[in-house]
Protein backbone atom coordinates (compact mmCIF):
# COMPACT_ATOMS: atom_id res chain seq x y z
CA UNK A 1 0.00 0.00 0.00
CA UNK A 2 1.33 3.39 -0.93
CA UNK A 3 1.00 5.79 1.94
CA UNK A 4 0.74 9.48 1.27
CA UNK A 5 0.21 12.51 3.39
CA UNK A 6 -2.05 15.22 2.03
CA UNK A 7 -0.10 18.45 1.92
CA UNK A 8 -1.24 21.32 4.09
CA UNK A 9 -1.68 21.83 7.82
CA UNK A 10 -4.35 19.15 8.15
CA UNK A 11 -4.85 20.03 11.78
CA UNK A 12 -1.46 18.71 12.88
CA UNK A 13 0.07 22.21 13.11
CA UNK A 14 2.96 21.41 10.78
CA UNK A 15 2.46 24.44 8.55
CA UNK A 16 1.97 26.75 11.53
CA UNK A 17 5.13 25.53 13.22
CA UNK A 18 7.15 25.61 10.01
CA UNK A 19 6.09 29.20 9.48
CA UNK A 20 6.93 30.08 13.08
CA UNK A 21 10.31 28.43 12.75
CA UNK A 22 11.03 30.20 9.44
CA UNK A 23 10.25 33.55 11.05
CA UNK A 24 12.02 33.16 14.37
CA UNK A 25 14.76 30.54 14.00
CA UNK A 26 17.50 33.18 13.92
CA UNK A 27 16.07 34.88 16.99
CA UNK A 28 16.04 31.53 18.79
CA UNK A 29 19.61 30.74 17.81
CA UNK A 30 20.78 34.21 18.84
CA UNK A 31 19.11 33.80 22.23
CA UNK A 32 20.75 30.41 22.74
CA UNK A 33 24.13 31.94 21.84
CA UNK A 34 23.59 34.57 24.55
CA UNK A 35 23.22 31.81 27.11
CA UNK A 36 25.72 29.19 25.99
CA UNK A 37 29.05 29.73 24.30
CA UNK A 38 29.34 26.39 22.51
CA UNK A 39 27.58 26.37 19.14
CA UNK A 40 27.02 22.63 19.48
CA UNK A 41 25.22 23.21 22.76
CA UNK A 42 23.24 26.02 21.14
CA UNK A 43 22.04 23.72 18.41
CA UNK A 44 20.85 21.15 20.95
CA UNK A 45 19.08 23.83 22.96
CA UNK A 46 17.31 25.28 19.93
CA UNK A 47 16.22 21.85 18.74
CA UNK A 48 14.87 21.10 22.18
CA UNK A 49 13.07 24.43 22.26
CA UNK A 50 11.48 23.71 18.88
CA UNK A 51 10.18 20.40 20.20
CA UNK A 52 8.81 22.11 23.29
CA UNK A 53 7.08 24.74 21.16
CA UNK A 54 5.51 22.02 19.02
CA UNK A 55 4.04 20.54 22.18
CA UNK A 56 2.57 23.94 23.02
CA UNK A 57 0.91 24.43 19.67
CA UNK A 58 -2.48 25.29 21.16
CA UNK A 59 -0.92 27.85 23.49
CA UNK A 60 1.01 29.45 20.65
CA UNK A 61 -2.10 29.73 18.50
CA UNK A 62 -3.99 31.40 21.34
CA UNK A 63 -1.32 33.99 22.11
CA UNK A 64 -1.69 37.56 20.86
CA UNK A 65 0.82 38.09 18.03
CA UNK A 66 2.76 40.67 20.06
CA UNK A 67 3.47 38.05 22.77
CA UNK A 68 4.66 35.35 20.37
CA UNK A 69 8.36 36.30 20.06
CA UNK A 70 8.65 36.78 23.82
CA UNK A 71 7.13 33.35 24.46
CA UNK A 72 9.58 31.81 22.02
CA UNK A 73 12.52 33.60 23.64
CA UNK A 74 11.45 32.44 27.08
CA UNK A 75 11.19 28.87 25.83
CA UNK A 76 14.75 28.99 24.50
CA UNK A 77 15.95 30.56 27.71
CA UNK A 78 14.23 27.88 29.77
CA UNK A 79 15.81 25.12 27.70
CA UNK A 80 19.22 26.74 27.97
CA UNK A 81 18.94 26.94 31.73
CA UNK A 82 17.83 23.30 31.92
CA UNK A 83 20.71 22.30 29.70
CA UNK A 84 23.22 24.15 31.86
CA UNK A 85 21.75 22.65 35.00
CA UNK A 86 21.99 19.23 33.45
CA UNK A 87 25.61 19.80 32.58
CA UNK A 88 26.20 21.09 36.09
CA UNK A 89 24.81 17.85 37.50
CA UNK A 90 27.20 15.82 35.43
CA UNK A 91 30.12 18.03 36.37
CA UNK A 92 29.06 18.07 40.01
CA UNK A 93 28.43 21.82 39.88
CA UNK A 94 24.84 22.09 40.85
CA UNK A 95 23.51 25.59 41.21
CA UNK A 96 20.53 25.28 43.51
CA UNK A 97 17.95 27.94 43.14
CA UNK A 98 16.57 28.63 46.56
CA UNK A 99 13.42 30.43 47.49
CA UNK A 100 15.12 33.65 48.30
CA UNK A 101 15.96 36.61 46.19
CA UNK A 102 17.96 35.79 43.06
CA UNK A 103 19.06 39.29 42.17
CA UNK A 104 21.99 40.20 44.36
CA UNK A 105 21.54 43.83 43.51
CA UNK A 106 18.00 43.97 44.85
CA UNK A 107 17.33 46.80 47.23
CA UNK A 108 15.20 46.47 50.34
CA UNK A 109 11.65 45.42 49.63
CA UNK A 110 9.36 48.39 49.15
CA UNK A 111 6.23 48.52 51.29
CA UNK A 112 2.84 47.43 49.96
CA UNK A 113 1.71 51.03 49.77
CA UNK A 114 4.01 51.52 46.75
CA UNK A 115 1.61 49.52 44.61
CA UNK A 116 -1.61 50.54 46.28
CA UNK A 117 -0.84 54.21 45.83
CA UNK A 118 0.04 53.86 42.16
CA UNK A 119 -1.93 56.31 40.06
CA UNK A 120 0.28 56.42 36.96
CA UNK A 121 -0.81 56.06 33.34
CA UNK A 122 -1.17 52.64 31.80
CA UNK A 123 2.20 52.93 30.06
CA UNK A 124 4.13 53.54 33.29
CA UNK A 125 5.25 49.95 33.59
CA UNK A 126 6.49 49.80 30.01
CA UNK A 127 8.63 52.91 30.65
CA UNK A 128 10.47 51.33 33.57
CA UNK A 129 10.41 47.79 32.18
CA UNK A 130 14.03 47.85 30.95
CA UNK A 131 15.15 48.83 34.45
CA UNK A 132 13.64 45.79 36.15
CA UNK A 133 15.88 42.85 37.02
CA UNK A 134 15.71 40.16 34.35
CA UNK A 135 14.16 37.69 36.76
CA UNK A 136 11.39 40.14 37.59
CA UNK A 137 10.74 40.83 33.93
CA UNK A 138 10.40 37.16 33.16
CA UNK A 139 8.25 36.46 36.21
CA UNK A 140 5.85 39.32 35.53
CA UNK A 141 5.72 38.55 31.82
CA UNK A 142 4.96 34.91 32.35
CA UNK A 143 2.33 35.69 34.99
CA UNK A 144 0.47 38.60 33.42
CA UNK A 145 1.21 38.45 29.71
CA UNK A 146 1.26 34.70 29.19
CA UNK A 147 -1.21 33.91 31.95
CA UNK A 148 0.85 31.10 33.44
CA UNK A 149 -0.34 29.75 36.76
CA UNK A 150 1.77 29.23 39.86
CA UNK A 151 2.51 25.62 38.97
CA UNK A 152 3.94 26.63 35.60
CA UNK A 153 5.87 29.49 37.18
CA UNK A 154 7.31 27.15 39.81
CA UNK A 155 8.53 24.85 37.06
CA UNK A 156 9.98 27.72 35.04
CA UNK A 157 11.87 29.12 38.02
CA UNK A 158 12.72 25.81 39.64
CA UNK A 159 11.18 26.74 42.94
CA UNK A 160 8.28 25.64 45.09
CA UNK A 161 4.79 26.89 44.36
CA UNK A 162 4.65 28.57 47.77
CA UNK A 163 7.54 30.81 46.92
CA UNK A 164 6.04 31.92 43.61
CA UNK A 165 3.51 34.15 45.38
CA UNK A 166 6.25 35.76 47.43
CA UNK A 167 8.42 36.35 44.39
CA UNK A 168 5.51 37.89 42.51
CA UNK A 169 4.76 40.22 45.38
CA UNK A 170 8.36 41.35 45.52
CA UNK A 171 8.55 41.79 41.76
CA UNK A 172 5.37 43.88 41.69
CA UNK A 173 6.60 46.11 44.46
CA UNK A 174 10.00 46.61 42.88
CA UNK A 175 8.23 47.58 39.68
CA UNK A 176 5.97 49.93 41.58
CA UNK A 177 8.96 51.57 43.25
CA UNK A 178 10.53 52.17 39.84
CA UNK A 179 7.30 53.60 38.51
CA UNK A 180 7.25 56.06 41.36
CA UNK A 181 10.76 57.10 40.40
CA UNK A 182 12.63 55.40 43.21
CA UNK A 183 15.39 53.76 41.10
CA UNK A 184 15.83 55.98 38.07
CA UNK A 185 19.54 55.45 37.51
CA UNK A 186 19.73 51.68 37.16
CA UNK A 187 21.19 50.08 34.02
CA UNK A 188 18.57 48.84 31.56
CA UNK A 189 18.14 45.09 31.27
CA UNK A 190 15.83 42.85 29.30
CA UNK A 191 15.06 39.18 29.54
CA UNK A 192 15.70 38.91 25.83
CA UNK B 1 -2.96 35.65 55.02
CA UNK B 2 -5.37 38.25 56.34
CA UNK B 3 -8.37 39.36 54.37
CA UNK B 4 -6.77 42.73 53.73
CA UNK B 5 -3.60 41.09 52.43
CA UNK B 6 -5.66 38.91 50.13
CA UNK B 7 -7.62 41.90 48.83
CA UNK B 8 -4.40 43.80 48.28
CA UNK B 9 -2.93 40.89 46.35
CA UNK B 10 -6.02 40.66 44.17
CA UNK B 11 -5.80 44.38 43.51
CA UNK B 12 -2.12 44.17 42.58
CA UNK B 13 -2.83 41.21 40.29
CA UNK B 14 -5.56 43.09 38.46
CA UNK B 15 -3.50 46.26 38.22
CA UNK B 16 -0.46 44.51 36.80
CA UNK B 17 -2.57 42.59 34.31
CA UNK B 18 -3.66 45.98 32.99
CA UNK B 19 -0.21 47.53 33.08
CA UNK B 20 1.32 44.57 31.25
CA UNK B 21 -0.77 45.24 28.14
CA UNK B 22 1.54 48.06 27.07
CA UNK B 23 4.60 46.02 28.03
CA UNK B 24 3.51 43.17 25.77
CA UNK B 25 3.18 45.56 22.82
CA UNK B 26 6.48 47.25 23.59
CA UNK B 27 8.41 44.02 24.00
CA UNK B 28 6.77 42.55 20.93
CA UNK B 29 7.89 45.49 18.80
CA UNK B 30 11.39 45.38 20.24
CA UNK B 31 11.78 41.66 19.53
CA UNK B 32 10.31 41.94 16.06
CA UNK B 33 12.80 44.74 15.29
CA UNK B 34 15.63 42.55 16.59
CA UNK B 35 14.32 39.68 14.50
CA UNK B 36 14.24 41.87 11.37
CA UNK B 37 17.89 42.77 11.90
CA UNK B 38 18.83 39.13 12.34
CA UNK B 39 16.93 38.10 9.22
CA UNK B 40 18.91 40.61 7.17
CA UNK B 41 22.26 39.65 8.71
CA UNK B 42 24.00 36.79 6.86
CA UNK B 43 26.19 36.11 9.91
CA UNK B 44 23.10 35.35 11.97
CA UNK B 45 22.02 32.42 9.81
CA UNK B 46 21.11 29.20 11.59
CA UNK B 47 23.58 26.36 10.89
CA UNK B 48 22.33 24.01 8.21
CA UNK B 49 22.62 20.95 10.45
CA UNK B 50 20.44 22.60 13.09
CA UNK B 51 17.95 23.68 10.45
CA UNK B 52 17.56 20.08 9.27
CA UNK B 53 17.14 18.79 12.81
CA UNK B 54 14.54 21.38 13.74
CA UNK B 55 12.46 20.82 10.61
CA UNK B 56 12.63 17.09 11.26
CA UNK B 57 11.49 17.65 14.85
CA UNK B 58 8.54 19.71 13.60
CA UNK B 59 7.55 16.98 11.15
CA UNK B 60 7.83 14.33 13.84
CA UNK B 61 5.66 16.27 16.27
CA UNK B 62 3.09 16.95 13.55
CA UNK B 63 3.01 13.27 12.71
CA UNK B 64 2.38 12.40 16.35
CA UNK B 65 -0.45 14.88 16.58
CA UNK B 66 -2.02 13.62 13.41
CA UNK B 67 -2.07 9.99 14.38
CA UNK B 68 -3.63 10.74 17.73
CA UNK B 69 -6.59 12.42 16.09
CA UNK B 70 -6.91 10.10 13.10
CA UNK B 71 -8.00 6.95 14.90
CA UNK B 72 -11.51 5.92 14.06
CA UNK B 73 -12.99 2.60 15.10
CA UNK B 74 -14.60 1.48 11.85
CA UNK B 75 -11.65 2.01 9.50
CA UNK B 76 -13.90 3.60 6.92
CA UNK B 77 -11.75 6.69 6.78
CA UNK B 78 -8.65 4.58 6.21
CA UNK B 79 -10.32 2.57 3.43
CA UNK B 80 -11.30 5.80 1.70
CA UNK B 81 -7.77 7.13 2.13
CA UNK B 82 -6.36 3.93 0.60
CA UNK B 83 -8.53 4.40 -2.50
CA UNK B 84 -7.54 8.05 -2.71
CA UNK B 85 -3.89 7.11 -2.35
CA UNK B 86 -4.15 4.60 -5.21
CA UNK B 87 -5.68 7.26 -7.46
CA UNK B 88 -3.10 9.80 -6.37
CA UNK B 89 -0.33 7.36 -7.24
CA UNK B 90 -0.93 8.04 -10.92
CA UNK B 91 -0.59 11.77 -10.30
CA UNK B 92 2.54 11.39 -8.17
CA UNK B 93 5.09 12.14 -10.85
CA UNK B 94 3.43 15.33 -12.03
CA UNK B 95 2.68 16.61 -8.56
CA UNK B 96 6.19 15.78 -7.41
CA UNK B 97 7.71 17.84 -10.19
CA UNK B 98 5.41 20.81 -9.81
CA UNK B 99 4.88 21.39 -6.11
CA UNK B 100 7.63 21.81 -3.55
CA UNK B 101 5.14 21.36 -0.71
CA UNK B 102 3.89 18.10 -2.19
CA UNK B 103 7.42 16.94 -2.76
CA UNK B 104 8.27 17.60 0.85
CA UNK B 105 5.17 15.84 2.10
CA UNK B 106 5.73 12.82 -0.12
CA UNK B 107 9.40 12.63 0.88
CA UNK B 108 8.45 12.73 4.50
CA UNK B 109 6.30 9.73 4.19
CA UNK B 110 8.41 7.54 1.95
CA UNK B 111 11.97 8.08 3.06
CA UNK B 112 14.55 6.40 5.24
CA UNK B 113 16.82 8.87 6.93
CA UNK B 114 20.27 7.77 7.96
CA UNK B 115 23.12 9.72 9.42
CA UNK B 116 24.75 10.25 6.03
CA UNK B 117 22.01 10.01 3.42
CA UNK B 118 18.29 10.00 2.82
CA UNK B 119 16.89 7.12 0.79
CA UNK B 120 13.66 7.68 -1.03
CA UNK B 121 11.35 4.69 -1.35
CA UNK B 122 7.78 4.20 -2.36
CA UNK B 123 7.09 1.78 0.39
CA UNK B 124 4.83 -1.14 -0.32
CA UNK B 125 3.22 -3.42 2.25
CA UNK B 126 5.64 -6.00 3.53
CA UNK B 127 8.75 -4.02 2.65
CA UNK B 128 11.07 -2.57 5.17
CA UNK B 129 14.22 -0.51 4.79
CA UNK B 130 17.59 -0.47 6.46
CA UNK B 131 18.15 -2.41 9.59
CA UNK B 132 14.58 -3.03 10.61
CA UNK B 133 12.97 -5.61 12.78
CA UNK B 134 9.45 -5.09 11.47
CA UNK B 135 7.20 -4.35 8.61
CA UNK B 136 5.46 -1.42 10.30
CA UNK B 137 8.10 0.00 12.62
CA UNK B 138 11.85 0.41 12.26
CA UNK B 139 12.82 -1.56 15.35
CA UNK B 140 9.60 -3.04 16.60
CA UNK B 141 7.84 -6.11 15.27
CA UNK B 142 4.13 -6.73 15.77
CA UNK B 143 4.41 -10.38 16.77
CA UNK B 144 0.73 -11.25 17.00
CA UNK B 145 -2.50 -10.04 15.43
CA UNK B 146 -5.88 -11.77 16.01
CA UNK B 147 -7.02 -14.09 13.29
CA UNK B 148 -9.02 -12.39 10.59
CA UNK B 149 -7.30 -9.02 10.99
CA UNK B 150 -5.21 -7.47 8.23
CA UNK B 151 -3.21 -4.29 7.89
CA UNK B 152 -5.30 -1.41 6.58
CA UNK B 153 -3.11 1.65 7.01
CA UNK B 154 -0.69 3.64 9.09
CA UNK B 155 2.50 5.63 9.06
CA UNK B 156 5.74 3.75 8.97
CA UNK B 157 7.54 3.75 12.31
CA UNK B 158 4.67 5.64 13.98
CA UNK B 159 1.43 3.64 13.95
CA UNK B 160 -0.18 0.69 12.22
CA UNK B 161 -3.87 -0.20 12.08
CA UNK B 162 -5.49 -3.55 11.44
CA UNK B 163 -9.12 -4.48 10.93
CA UNK B 164 -11.36 -7.45 10.25
CA UNK B 165 -14.43 -7.95 8.11
CA UNK B 166 -16.75 -7.12 11.01
CA UNK B 167 -15.43 -3.58 11.29
CA UNK B 168 -13.45 -4.23 14.45
CA UNK B 169 -10.03 -2.64 14.47
CA UNK B 170 -6.88 -2.44 16.48
CA UNK B 171 -4.03 -0.02 16.27
CA UNK B 172 -0.47 -0.08 17.54
CA UNK B 173 1.41 3.16 18.21
CA UNK B 174 5.07 3.32 19.07
CA UNK B 175 6.64 6.33 20.76
CA UNK B 176 10.41 6.21 20.86
CA UNK B 177 10.70 9.31 23.01
CA UNK B 178 10.51 7.50 26.33
CA UNK B 179 7.33 9.29 27.30
CA UNK B 180 3.89 9.87 25.94
CA UNK B 181 3.02 13.28 24.55
CA UNK B 182 0.97 15.59 26.77
CA UNK B 183 -1.99 15.52 24.39
CA UNK B 184 -2.33 11.79 25.00
CA UNK B 185 -3.19 12.29 28.67
CA UNK B 186 -5.63 15.03 27.75
CA UNK B 187 -7.35 12.65 25.35
CA UNK B 188 -7.61 9.96 28.03
CA UNK B 189 -9.46 12.26 30.38
CA UNK B 190 -12.66 11.32 28.57
CA UNK B 191 -11.96 7.61 29.01
CA UNK B 192 -12.74 5.43 32.00
CA UNK B 193 -9.60 4.37 33.81
CA UNK B 194 -9.80 0.63 34.45
CA UNK B 195 -6.53 -0.02 36.17
CA UNK B 196 -2.98 -1.22 35.75
CA UNK B 197 -1.42 -4.47 34.71
CA UNK B 198 2.06 -5.93 34.69
CA UNK B 199 3.57 -6.67 31.32
CA UNK B 200 7.05 -8.21 31.41
CA UNK B 201 7.96 -6.21 34.48
CA UNK B 202 6.56 -2.92 33.24
CA UNK B 203 3.40 -1.37 34.62
CA UNK B 204 0.83 -0.59 31.96
CA UNK B 205 -2.51 1.16 32.18
CA UNK B 206 -5.77 0.53 30.43
CA UNK B 207 -8.84 2.62 29.73
CA UNK B 208 -12.21 2.04 28.09
CA UNK B 209 -14.83 4.13 26.35
CA UNK B 210 -17.77 3.12 24.18
CA UNK B 211 -16.38 -0.27 23.23
CA UNK B 212 -12.85 1.03 22.80
CA UNK B 213 -9.89 -0.15 24.83
CA UNK B 214 -6.72 1.91 25.11
CA UNK B 215 -3.69 0.39 26.71
CA UNK B 216 -0.32 2.05 27.24
CA UNK B 217 2.81 0.28 28.30
CA UNK B 218 6.25 1.73 28.88
CA UNK B 219 9.26 -0.27 27.88
CA UNK B 220 11.90 1.61 29.79
CA UNK B 221 14.51 -1.03 29.11
CA UNK B 222 14.45 0.03 25.50
CA UNK B 223 13.13 3.57 25.71
CA UNK B 224 9.82 2.96 24.01
CA UNK B 225 6.25 3.62 24.90
CA UNK B 226 3.57 1.49 23.26
CA UNK B 227 -0.10 2.25 22.89
CA UNK B 228 -2.54 -0.39 21.73
CA UNK B 229 -6.10 0.63 20.88
CA UNK B 230 -8.96 -1.65 19.99
CA UNK B 231 -12.51 -0.90 19.01
CA UNK B 232 -15.70 -2.64 18.11
CA UNK B 233 -16.00 -4.41 21.41
CA UNK B 234 -12.81 -6.44 21.22
CA UNK B 235 -11.98 -7.88 24.65
CA UNK B 236 -9.19 -6.30 26.65
CA UNK B 237 -7.25 -9.58 26.51
CA UNK B 238 -6.84 -9.05 22.78
CA UNK B 239 -5.13 -5.71 23.34
CA UNK B 240 -2.98 -7.27 26.05
CA UNK B 241 -1.87 -10.10 23.83
CA UNK B 242 -0.94 -7.68 21.06
CA UNK B 243 1.07 -5.64 23.55
CA UNK B 244 2.77 -8.75 24.94
CA UNK B 245 3.91 -9.74 21.50
CA UNK B 246 5.47 -6.46 20.46
CA UNK B 247 9.10 -7.42 19.98
CA UNK B 248 11.91 -4.90 20.08
CA UNK B 249 15.51 -4.95 18.94
CA UNK B 250 17.47 -4.65 22.16
CA UNK B 251 18.89 -1.22 22.80
CA UNK B 252 16.78 0.46 20.16
CA UNK B 253 14.64 3.41 21.02
CA UNK B 254 16.90 6.01 22.63
CA UNK B 255 18.63 7.29 19.53
CA UNK B 256 17.51 7.64 15.94
CA UNK B 257 20.52 5.89 14.44
CA UNK B 258 22.25 4.13 17.29
CA UNK B 259 21.70 1.05 19.39
CA UNK B 260 22.93 0.53 22.95
CA UNK B 261 24.04 -3.08 22.90
CA UNK B 262 25.08 -3.52 26.50
CA UNK B 263 24.42 -1.92 29.88
CA UNK B 264 25.71 -3.38 33.17
CA UNK B 265 23.31 -5.66 34.95
CA UNK B 266 20.97 -3.93 37.33
CA UNK B 267 20.95 -0.64 35.43
CA UNK B 268 17.63 0.61 34.13
CA UNK B 269 16.66 3.57 32.04
CA UNK B 270 15.82 6.68 34.10
CA UNK B 271 15.41 9.62 31.78
CA UNK B 272 16.60 11.13 28.57
CA UNK B 273 15.82 13.09 25.44
CA UNK B 274 15.30 11.14 22.28
CA UNK B 275 18.29 11.19 19.97
CA UNK B 276 20.31 13.23 22.44
CA UNK B 277 20.99 11.42 25.71
CA UNK B 278 19.86 8.56 27.92
CA UNK B 279 20.53 8.06 31.61
CA UNK B 280 20.69 4.69 33.33
CA UNK B 281 20.95 3.99 37.03
CA UNK B 282 21.05 1.02 39.36
CA UNK B 283 19.53 0.47 42.76
CA UNK B 284 22.63 1.69 44.60
CA UNK B 285 22.58 4.99 42.73
CA UNK B 286 25.42 4.38 40.29
CA UNK B 287 24.69 6.13 37.01
CA UNK B 288 25.63 6.13 33.36
CA UNK B 289 24.81 8.92 30.90
CA UNK B 290 25.10 8.23 27.19
CA UNK B 291 25.17 11.12 24.73
CA UNK B 292 25.42 11.29 20.98
CA UNK B 293 26.53 14.58 19.50
CA UNK B 294 26.63 15.72 15.91
CA UNK B 295 30.25 15.85 14.82
CA UNK B 296 29.84 19.24 13.16
CA UNK B 297 31.40 21.16 15.97
CA UNK B 298 33.79 20.95 18.88
CA UNK B 299 33.21 18.93 22.02
CA UNK B 300 34.98 20.29 25.07
CA UNK B 301 36.05 17.70 27.62
CA UNK B 302 37.00 18.94 31.05
CA UNK B 303 40.41 17.55 31.98
CA UNK B 304 41.49 20.13 34.55
CA UNK B 305 42.86 18.45 37.70
CA UNK B 306 41.85 15.06 36.37
CA UNK B 307 43.29 12.00 38.09
CA UNK B 308 43.74 10.28 34.78
CA UNK B 309 43.64 11.39 31.13
CA UNK B 310 44.53 8.95 28.40
CA UNK B 311 43.92 8.35 24.73
CA UNK B 312 41.67 5.43 23.91
CA UNK B 313 40.76 3.46 20.83
CA UNK B 314 37.31 1.84 20.87
CA UNK B 315 36.03 -0.06 17.84
CA UNK B 316 38.66 1.75 15.79
CA UNK B 317 37.42 5.14 17.01
CA UNK B 318 39.89 7.43 18.72
CA UNK B 319 38.96 9.25 21.86
CA UNK B 320 39.76 10.23 25.36
CA UNK B 321 39.23 8.73 28.79
CA UNK B 322 39.14 11.11 31.76
CA UNK B 323 38.77 10.15 35.40
CA UNK B 324 38.16 13.02 37.79
CA UNK B 325 35.95 14.27 40.55
CA UNK B 326 34.24 10.97 41.05
CA UNK B 327 33.29 10.17 37.47
CA UNK B 328 34.64 8.37 34.42
CA UNK B 329 34.25 10.08 31.09
CA UNK B 330 34.96 8.36 27.77
CA UNK B 331 34.44 10.19 24.49
CA UNK B 332 35.19 8.67 21.12
CA UNK B 333 34.85 10.17 17.69
CA UNK B 334 33.01 8.11 15.11
CA UNK B 335 34.43 9.71 11.99
CA UNK B 336 32.52 7.71 9.37
CA UNK B 337 29.23 8.79 10.94
CA UNK B 338 30.42 12.23 12.04
CA UNK B 339 29.41 11.64 15.66
CA UNK B 340 30.79 12.02 19.14
CA UNK B 341 29.90 9.09 21.38
CA UNK B 342 30.06 10.41 24.93
CA UNK B 343 29.60 8.23 28.01
CA UNK B 344 29.91 9.51 31.58
CA UNK B 345 29.57 7.21 34.55
CA UNK B 346 29.94 7.44 38.29
CA UNK B 347 33.34 6.28 39.51
CA UNK B 348 31.90 3.34 41.45
CA UNK B 349 32.02 1.65 38.08
CA UNK B 350 35.33 0.68 36.53
CA UNK B 351 36.93 2.16 33.45
CA UNK B 352 36.71 -1.20 31.73
CA UNK B 353 32.95 -1.36 32.40
CA UNK B 354 32.41 2.09 30.92
CA UNK B 355 34.66 1.12 28.03
CA UNK B 356 32.47 -1.91 27.42
CA UNK B 357 29.36 0.29 27.25
CA UNK B 358 31.08 2.44 24.62
CA UNK B 359 32.25 -0.64 22.70
CA UNK B 360 28.68 -1.87 22.46
CA UNK B 361 27.14 1.30 21.09
CA UNK B 362 26.42 0.56 17.45
CA UNK B 363 25.81 3.33 14.98
CA UNK B 364 23.22 2.15 12.48
CA UNK B 365 23.53 2.82 8.75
Amino acid sequence: MIVFTVPGDGGDGAAFMQDLYDRYSRLMFAEALRRVSSRQDCEDIVQDAVTKLCEKLDTLRALPPAALPAYIILTVKHEAINYLRHQAVVNRHIADLDDGCLDERESSEPPPEEVAELREGLDSLSRVWPLLPEEDQELLYRKYALGQDNAELAEAFHCRRDSVRMRLTRARRRAAALMKGGHGGDKARTFA
Amino acid sequence: MTRQERLLENYEDALFSLLMESVVLQEGERLEELNRKLLSDPAAAVPESLDRRCRKAIRRQAMMRKRRTAFRGTGKVLRAAAVAAAVMATLFTTAFAVSEDFRTAALELARTVTGSYTQLDIRRAGESGGETAGEYFKRVEVGWIPEGFSYCGGEYDAWAEFENSRGQSLRVEVYPENELPGEYDVELQSYHYEGTFNLKGQMGRWFTKDGEVVMDVPDHSDGFYFVVRTSGGLPVDTAKKVAENLRRSPGAGYFENAKIGWIPEGFTYQEGRYDWYAKFQDASGRWIWIYLYDGNGSLHIDTEDAERVEDVLVNGNEGLCVVKNGYIHIVVTDLPHLLYIDVIASDQLTVSTVNRVVENITILP
